[in-house]
């Protein structure tokens, strides 16, 4: 049994959800920026990662 | 008289049982007991006598000093006075800053709607990692050429909120502190969402019915049915920001100028760097004290229940 109330207390608003999720994903993915960061920093050397900046496709993954 | 024997006879028998008992439990208590007092109590005992001796950690003779250490902490040693104020600044912010996000955010994510393990994951996700490899990825963004809070900013067009994130003695702990709370949030929330979905819903229909607007619901309804998770959450909080020392050692190492400086790592760079081992663990007393103020309240709260 689960004590949670609904988005819009019941009746959903299209846009009132929209918005919701919108902003939800928008904050959830700036919350998973640094995980990001950790992987692209993992995939490639200081030297490349100097050069192409963060979030660039690591050019091989030796 | 057989009867009166008879009697004497099942009170000794049960004096007797209720000594096998105890002496059981405390047969069964014992080992744990015992690896609670070498793990932990002794080591307590042994840092509050090093406390009151000059000893480099090396040398086998120990000059004692008795209350010196502490009178050299508290009057010859500026940046003692840092740590504690910074400690003291971090401990205030950690009871608003993670704890208010990870209210809303569990206030959010208790709603019904498609979706919302996931999200709960994500927020939370960041909470199971070291704060030693967060300290790791943050420095990394901090850095003020190839970092990407640097980077961000001068895509924005924003060049004049540049910083020398962690090099700054003005802006370096709280770039840490965000750092720590990005870490810090996942617990609060989760025990947040916990509390709230314990809340029954029929108080708050109650309240709806009755003309309760959603902030009215929250501060007359929910806030007062989470006072037993907030103090929980607080407690917990106040130890742990009285702890931290990793996360600041990772990303700035006490500095710059050790304007960065807590408790823990300046206690750290007395013993092991100084080698000071006397003034090191009376920070260690210092610091055990300050923990007393939130953890007896908490254990007599938590014993009560």
């Amino acid at each position: 049994m689960s004590f949670a109330t609904e988005i819009g207390g019941g009746q959903r608003k299209p846009v009132r959800l929209a918005a919701f999720y919108a902003g939800l994903t928008l904050f959830a993915a700036l919350w998973t920026v640094p995980l990001l960061v950790l992987v692209f920093t993992a995939l490639k050397s200081a030297k490349e990662f100097a050069e192409t900046g963060t979030f660039a496709v690591p050019e091989s993954l030796e | 008289m057989a009867q009166a024997a008879n009697q004497v006879s099942a009170v000794g028998r049960r004096r007797h049982r209720r000594v096998g008992d105890e002496l059981a439990a405390w047969l069964f208590l014992a080992p744990a007991a015992i690896v609670f007092a070498v793990v932990i109590v002794y080591p307590m005992f042994y840092s509050i006598y090093l406390s009151l001796f000059e000893w480099d950690g090396v040398a086998p003779v120990k000059q004692w000093v008795g209350l010196g250490n502490y009178i050299e902490l508290f009057t010859d040693n500026r940046v003692f006075w840092i740590a504690l104020k910074n400690t003291v600044f971090w401990g205030v912010l950690s009871l608003f800053v993670p704890t208010g996000i990870g209210l809303a955010l569990a206030l959010l994510l208790n709603q019904k709607f498609a979706g919302s393990s996931f999200y709960r994951s994500v927020f939370y996700f960041p909470a199971i990692l070291s704060m030693s490899v967060v300290g790791l990825i943050w420095g990394w963004m901090y850095h003020p050429t190839l970092g990407l809070i640097n980077q961000a900013l001068d895509g924005l067009g924003l060049e004049a909120l540049k910083w020398n994130w962690l090099s700054d003695p003005r802006i370096s702990l709280t770039a840490v502190f965000v750092a720590a709370t990005w870490h810090n949030v996942g617990l609060p929330m989760l025990l947040f969402l916990a509390g709230l979905q314990s809340i029954p819903q029929e108080t708050l229909e109650a309240a709806r019915i009755d003309g309760a607007n959603r902030w009215q619901r929250f501060w007359y309804v929910t806030l007062p049915q989470l006072r037993e998770t907030t103090m929980v959450v607080i407690a917990i909080t106040a130890i742990n920001s009285l702890k931290v020392y990793d996360i600041v050692f990772v990303m700035t190492y006490g500095g710059p100028a050790n304007r960065t400086q807590v408790l823990g790592t300046w206690m750290y760079f007395l013993t092991y760097n100084a080698n000071r081992v006397g003034l090191g663990t009376a920070i260690a007393v210092v610091l055990f004290c300050l923990t007393l103020i939130f953890a007896i309240p908490y254990t007599r709260h938590m014993a009560r229940k």
